[in-house]
Parts: C-alpha cells; structure tokens; sequence
C-alpha cells in the first residue's frame, strides 16, 4: 500500500517534469533514494558512492590512451567493486572456512603450533585477533555491484561512451524499480535511453498494468502460499514428513521460486515502463527449456547474460579449446552460486551446473550425430528433455533453498525413502500428506501451467489487436470509450481477488537477499 | 478521451491510476483498515486509523464488504480441504494416519457451521441453511447480494440464526464441571483458534503432544480471522454446541487461542457497539462466559491462551483489554475449569517487542532465530515451536 502511494507520487510529478529531463532524472534519483532510504537508511551513503565511484572510474578509463593502461584500470575498477560486495557478503563467509580449515588442521599438529583460540565472535590465530562481522547485508548490493562493473566493461569494451553525466549514471544504477532484485540492465542499454526524452503522450498504461497485476497474483496468490504454508515447514524440517510430500515440496519450490522472481521482475519492468523506460525480460519459460544451456538463456535472463558477458567470455569462452571451455562453464557456473549468497549450499548448486553445462556440451559433441538419428521421434524426446532439465533443475534448487548443507542431506535422504514408502506409517508415524492438499496442488498446477501458455503470441495479438482499428473487438472498444471507469473496474476486481488471497505471513520477495 | 490504441498521455493515465486507487480502496476497505491500523505506531497512521474505521464500521453493515468475505472465505474454505484416501468412513478412524482428526459433521437438519464442502448436507427450505461452498455458491450469493430484502448478516451464514445472537439453551450461568473418565492411554485434546493456532501453533503442537503418547489423538479447529467479536465471520459457540450435539466427545483439555482478531467494534441489533466502551465489555463478557461454558461440558480442563505481545503499541493495548476481561472473568470463577495462560511476556525483552531470539546451539554457539512473522502479529516457524514447547510445560502436559 505504501509502495502504490509513493509510485503514483513520483508518476504524477515523473511526468509533470517530462519537459525538462534533468530535472525529471533528479526527481527520479531522489526519489530512488527515498525508496531505498526506507528499506535501509544506513546503506543509503554506499547507494550514492558506489555508483559515483564507478562514474569516476569510468571517466579515468574513457580518458585513457594506452591499452595496457586500460587493462589495469579496469581490474582496479573491478576489483574495487567486488570488494565492496565481498566485504559485506563473503567476509564472514572465508573466516568461517578459515577456521573449520584451522581447527581440522590442529587436529592434525598441535594447537601450540598455531597457538589457535576460538570464542563465539570469532578465532585468534598466533595472537592475532579475527573477528566475525555483525554488519547486515546492504539490500540489492549484489545487482548494483555487477550494474557497475557492466558501466565500466562497457566504457573499455566501447559499447558505451565513456563522457555520460554523473546524473546518467547515478539514476542507471539506482531507479529503483530495478535496484533490490533487478534485472540487471546492461549499461549499454539503459543509459541511451536515459538521455532520450520521455514521450509524455504514449504510456504504455495498460500493458505495464496487466503485467505488474500478473505479476502480483503470481506472488501473492500462488508464490506466498507455496513458500509461507508448505515448502518453508518441509525445507525446515523434512524428516518430519513423508517423502512424497517432501518430493512435492521441492516442485513446489521450483514453482515457487519462478513465480516469486519472474513476478518482481514483471512488476519491475511494468513500472519502468509506465516511467517511460524499457527493461528486457527476465525470465521466458524458462521449466520449458530442453537443455541446461537452453535453460539459462530463459532463467534469470540478466544475470545470465551478465554472467556470460562479463565472466564466461572474459574467461575465453569457447574460444581457448573444449578443455578450457569447460573449465570457463565450470568457473562462471561456481562464481554464479557464489553470487546468489555466501554458503556451500549455493556453492553446491552453481557446480552442480557448471558441471552439468560441461557434461551436457560433452554429450552433445560426442553423440549429436546419434541424437540427429532419432530427432524423427520429435515432440516425445522434447517432452522427455523438458521432463529431464525440470528435474535436475529442480534437484539443485534443493540445495538452493534449504538453509543448511545438513537440511539438503536431510532433504535428499527423506526424499529418496520412496522404497519405504509402504510401511512409512509405521516408519516415522507420519501421515502421507500432513500439509500438502488440493489448494497447493491447484497452485502447483496453475503455477507450472504458465510455462505452456505463449504469452508472447497473446502480446503479439494484443498489439494487432490495438493498432488495427479494423479488427478491435467490442472490449477493446469499450475500453477506449470508458477507460478510466473500465481501469478502475478492472483494478478493484484484481485487488479484491489479491487481498481475499493474501496470507497472514507474507514471504518477502526470494532475490531480496541478495 | 478516445484514443486509437491503449496507450494513453499523462494526464489521463494519472486520473486512471487515481480513480483506480480509490475504487479498488473502497470495495477492500477492511483491509485498508487492517493496513492503517497495523502501522497506526505514528500519530499520523493512528488518525487515518480511526477515520478507515469509521468507514469500515459502515462498510460492513451494507452490501460492498460482502464480496471480499466471501471471496477470503472462499479461499480460506478451499485451503482447508485435504486430500482424503478410501472411503469417508476412514475420517475419523484415529488409527488411520490418513485422517486429519478433525471432527467431522453430518446434520440431518441442514445447519451446520464446518466450512467443510465434501460433508453432503441436507438443504431444506423451510430454514434456507446456506452452505458453503467453493463451487456452486457463486450463483447463491449473487441471488441474495442483489435480493432487496438483505438483511445485515452476510448470505452465506446461516439465516436462521440472526446475527450475534446465541441459541437460549445456552445459560450464562456457571456450571460444573461434568465428571469425565478417560482411559489414560487415549486422551483426547482439542485445539482451538485463529491464525495465531493455525500459522504454525497447531502443527508443533500436535507433535509435541503426540511425542508424550502417541496414542493421544488431537481434533484442531482453527479458522484464520475469526473470534467472538464477529459470529458472523464463524460462530465459534454454535460449532461448539454442534460438536456437543454429533460427537459427545470427552476431552482431557481444549486449548484456545481466540482473541486477536477480537479488538474491534462488535455488532449487535444491526447497531455498532463501540470497542473499549461499558457496553462492549459486557457482551463481550458474555460472550467469553458462553464460550468456556461450552468448553467445559466438552473437557476436563480448558486452557485460555491470552494474546501475544504485539509490535503495535495500539493493537497490544487493546489486547490487553481483552486479555484482562478474560483473564478477571476465569479467575472470579474458581471452581470451573477454565485456566487463564497469560503469554503477554513471553519471549519479550523486557517486556519489549522483539522479532528475534537467540538460543543455545551445539558446542556453545549461539543460534539466532526469527521468532515473529513480518506483521508484527504472527509467531514464525520458530517462534510457533519455541511458543508450543514452553506452552506444553507450563500447562503440564
């Protein structure tokens, strides 16, 4: 409610500005500030230095002649920025590692050798003290450390003009609609249209509308639910139930984590759009996919364009032999769970890809031409590709979502008790469903269902629909006619529908936490 | 303001957006309420409170609040349904696992207040019993939004009992315990409550009940948004007399956990009595009265769990109004079986609102948990387990 009171403020006053553009991008800027300001005041000075250091550093890049020169300003840059990030994300996380290897090391010498101590805040090691930090995460340092990194790839790779105003460049990374949990819009798309004036007389009303109501209902309706009442209690504690009910909590969260992300990036890109800018989209069926590769060009869209980008072609690519290739695949893969959050669990899950990515390369350059001799069986081996990347897809979401490495091997062991099944009663005393019941499955139906309607044809429709006034349909005409009575109808029918649907604990957006 | 496609300039978009914003504020005006009454901490959230709840105090009396309860009910109603394997006779065989122990209702009259759909219930004219029901309601309720002889009760309750009205055969007078015998071996506990229950409580402590015997058998009731203020929402004394009526069940203790959603306005004679004032308290009163009467012709013993500490200063102080009516009613009745938990201080510091806690973890480490949900209301994962260990102690289980 609070967040529909500030965007229809800075819509109207956006907009009232449109005819002077700095001045609209300042009111954006502070606007972005404020936004971020009540979700953490504290962090708001890294928002503001961050983007203005990269602009800094841009500048220097841009101004540099020498090539060699260039090179080192930009892994300067760069590792100015994953300093950043790794301060506040990935410190606790090597301290931790550093004193699990220590302690297994002194089981091996004596502790007098390295004179180690542990005490709850942290170890000493040759009386030198290290101290767990107690810092908080800054929310969405993770996108707008890698939106900054891809400001100063771009200016060295010269997709982008390195002579961009410091407000350009400060609104790039901070509009708000994009900066707790993305997408990550690459520079070199996003600043252009920063300096292009808004055209005040076309807004794309209601198309960004039905896309941040879809975007809501699959949050709210089915994401909320899924996560709040079934996977949360399952993922906590999975030996407490049966393992079809554990199996049914992991699709569930594979429905759940699409449905949650996808939904703040339609909400994301919706409001850009009625502010008059243009995000890409970020997910496109992505539980369609018939390989893991496919799979991540419909997944988290920006992160993995990034990741390709800027990591995996930096690395060489494909271009350095298939040994190296797969080495690149493996590396972007781990950094990428890396990125998602300082655990071995994410670890766990950006190798699982990684090496599934090389694997599934492997096979194709071995056996494509027997995969060529039986493309004959057509729709059914997609089928069977779909149903294979889903599952393995899914399996790593395991280690994605459980809050422990132990709670994954608890996961994976009730999971796989399957062959008990028959004398599970009598086994751990639980009921076969204790939670899961036709609601969830409903939202488990509905929420898979999405991957198999073409939302791009019914948009394609949608747009002949409304630019061939000869084939207007009587709703379409009525909606020209009445629109602010027909909008209203239609808004209060879908906020009804989200309320009566909403629960009493709402889970917050999953890529929050990054 | 035609327009050749469905982009629209500024200036109309804006109106758009506004007109939407009210319409849609309006037809939800509860949960507007509920929005501006959970942040009403500043002076400037508590005016605009006061002012929803005005509104909403009107709103609830006509027509245009109906269609989202019935929608929530809707929903809440579907959310309950579980799977269910053989035949229905399996229900309430407490050694199968299957079964949800709920109890189940078969009413030859046709009145009955379990929102369950699978139950075939006989309609009959001559009381017009509206049932609830996910699927085949839609044309009911539509029928009687748009009847002219609506009355303030909302369509889909019973009509035969008007609203807040308890049925006479139940006195307000004190009674005795009924003496009640159970084999050891085969208790029987009820849990019943609202969202407070029913978002965590009710599933760890089933468990930890189940973990002291595992022959005990639990029966939970818990209906999210639901009190003694509002029978029209669910009227929890009539499930309690049907549970008398069809089961004549002997219960070794009912827990409740009814009260938070009760800090609000009551409705009675189609007239709004005012939370806080002499009047309120005495229905209330009455209300609570009736209610432990039930409970205690049901079980041996009825625990009385008082409201949790909230985050809102206003809403804890309403609750604590609550919490000393019952509290001052049970304790002035000695000799019935109700008990009154105060849980106001519990995993509090110093007597503070606190959304975390820490606990002891293996070898001396110390473990940090979420014991609260983001509303400032519910308890979390952790918090429902550290809630029902600590329940299950003082109350001696």
């Amino acid at each position: 409610m609070e967040f529909a009171i500030f965007f229809i403020i800075v819509f109207f006053y956006s907009w009232e500005l449109h005819a002077f553009p700095n001045w609209r991008k300042i009111f954006l800027l502070l606007s972005s500030y404020y936004f971020y300001s009540t979700l953490d005041l504290r962090f708001l000075p890294i928002l503001i230095l961050s983007p203005f250091l990269n602009f800094l550093l841009g500048l220097w890049l841009g101004t540099e002649k020498s090539v060699n020169n260039k090179k080192y300003i930009l892994f300067f840059s760069v590792f100015c920025n994953l300093f950043l990030l790794g301060i506040f994300k990935y410190y606790n996380f090597f301290l931790e590692n550093i004193q699990t290897f220590l302690q297994f090391t002194t089981s091996f010498f004596s502790n007098d050798v390295l004179q180690m101590q542990n005490n709850t805040n942290g170890f000493s090691v040759l009386n030198y003290e290290f101290k767990y930090a107690e810092w908080t995460l800054p929310l969405g340092i993770s996108f707008f450390t890698f939106q900054g990194i891809s400001y100063l790839v771009d200016i060295y790779r010269k997709e982008l003009d390195y002579n961009n105003s410091v407000l350009d460049v400060l609104l790039y990374i901070a509009f708000f609609p994009h900066l707790v949990a993305g997408p990550i819009v690459k520079a070199s798309e996003f600043i252009p249209q920063l300096k292009q004036k808004v055209d005040s007389q076309s807004i794309p009303l209601v198309s960004s509308f039905i896309l941040i109501c879809f975007g809501l209902a699959k949050k709210i309706i089915i994401a909320n639910h899924i996560g709040t009442d079934f996977v949360d209690p399952i993922f906590e504690n999975p030996m407490q139930y049966s393992s079809i009910e554990v199996l049914f909590a992991a699709y569930a969260y594979s429905v759940q984590i699409f449905c949650d992300f996808s939904a703040y990036s339609d909400m994301a890109i919706g409001f850009a759009a009625l502010l008059g800018y243009q995000f890409p989209i970020n997910f496109n069926q992505p539980y369609q996919a018939t390989s893991l590769q496919d799979f991540w060009r419909r997944w988290h869209i920006s992160l993995s364009q990034w990741l390709k980008i800027y990591l995996y072609q930096s690395l060489g690519g494909n271009k350095k032999g298939e040994l190296k290739t797969y080495r690149n695949l493996f590396i972007t893969m781990f950094l990428g769970g890396l990125w998602h959050g300082a655990s071995w669990n994410f670890l766990i899950w950006g190798s699982l890809h990684g090496l599934g990515l090389g694997l599934e390369r492997f096979i194709k350059n071995q056996f494509s031409f027997t995969l060529f001799t039986w493309s004959y069986l057509g729709k059914f081996l997609n089928l069977l590709k779909i149903l294979f990347v889903f599952h393995f897809v899914t399996l790593t979401w395991i280690f994605f979502r459980a809050p422990s490495f132990d709670k994954s091997k608890e996961f994976l062991i009730t999971l796989f008790s399957f062959l008990n099944f028959s004398q599970i009663s009598e086994v751990n005393e639980t009921a076969v469903f204790q939670i899961f019941n036709p609601f969830y499955f409903t939202l488990l139906t509905v929420g898979m269902g999405l991957h198999f309607i073409n939302w791009n044809k019914i948009f394609i429709f949608y747009v002949q629909i409304s630019e061939n006034l000869k084939l207007k349909t009587s709703a379409i005409r009525i909606l020209q006619s009445y629109p602010t009575l027909i909008f209203a109808l239609f808004s209060a029918m879908v906020f009804t529908i989200l309320t009566a649907f909403k629960t009493q604990g709402v889970a917050p957006f999953i890529y929050f936490r990054f | 303001m035609k327009r050749n496609n469905l982009n629209f300039n500024k200036d109309d978009s804006f109106k758009m957006i506004i007109a939407a914003l009210l319409l849609s504020s309006f037809v939800n005006i509860s949960s507007i309420y509920d929005w501006a009454y959970q942040k009403s901490n500043s002076n400037v959230m508590l005016n605009f409170s006061t002012i929803f709840q005005k509104i909403n105090d009107w709103v609830t009396l006509t027509k245009i609040n109906q269609l989202p309860i019935y929608l929530q009910s809707t929903v809440g109603q579907y959310k309950e349904q579980k799977f269910y394997f053989g035949s229905t006779s399996n229900l309430n065989d407490k050694s199968n696992p299957i079964s949800d122990n709920r109890p189940i209702f078969d009413s030859d009259s046709g009145s009955d207040s379990d929102f369950d759909s699978r139950i075939p219930l006989k309609v009959t004219e001559s009381n017009k019993a509206y049932i609830l029901n996910a699927y085949s309601n839609a044309y009911s309720f539509l029928n009687i939004f748009l009847s002219t002889d609506n009355k303030t009760d909302v369509p889909f309750y019973k009509q035969n009992t008007s609203l807040n009205r308890y049925p006479s055969n139940f006195s307000t007078d004190k009674k005795q315990l009924s003496s009640i015998s159970n084999s050891e071996n085969n208790l029987s506990y009820l849990l019943l409550g609202d969202s407070i229950l029913k978002s965590g409580v009710q599933m760890h402590l089933q468990s930890l009940i189940k973990s002291k015997n595992k022959n005990y058998t639990i029966d939970i009731n818990s209906k999210s948004g639901t009190g003694l203020s509002r029978p029209d929402v669910y009227d929890w004394n009539q499930y309690l007399l049907n549970l008398k009526k069809t089961q004549n069940k002997n219960y070794q203790a009912i827990y409740v956990f009814l009260g938070t959603n009760d800090a609000q306005n009551l409705i009675l004679d189609k007239k709004v009595i005012k939370f806080g004032t002499p009047d309120w308290q005495t229905e209330y009163s009455k209300r609570i009265q009736t209610f432990i009467n039930s409970n205690c012709s049901l079980s041996k013993k009825t625990y009385w769990i008082g409201a949790l500490k909230m985050r809102s200063v206003d809403f804890d102080s309403r609750l604590m109004v609550l919490n000393d009516i019952v509290k001052s009613l049970i304790q002035s009745a000695p000799q019935s079986c109700a008990e009154y938990v105060d849980v106001h201080d519990w995993f509090t510091q110093d007597l503070n609102f606190v959304e975390h806690w820490t606990l002891p973890g293996k070898d001396g480490e110390i473990k940090t948990v979420k014991i609260r949900a983001d509303d400032g209301i519910h308890l979390s994962y952790w918090g429902s387990l550290l809630f029902s260990k600590k329940l299950i102690q003082r109350t001696s289980l």
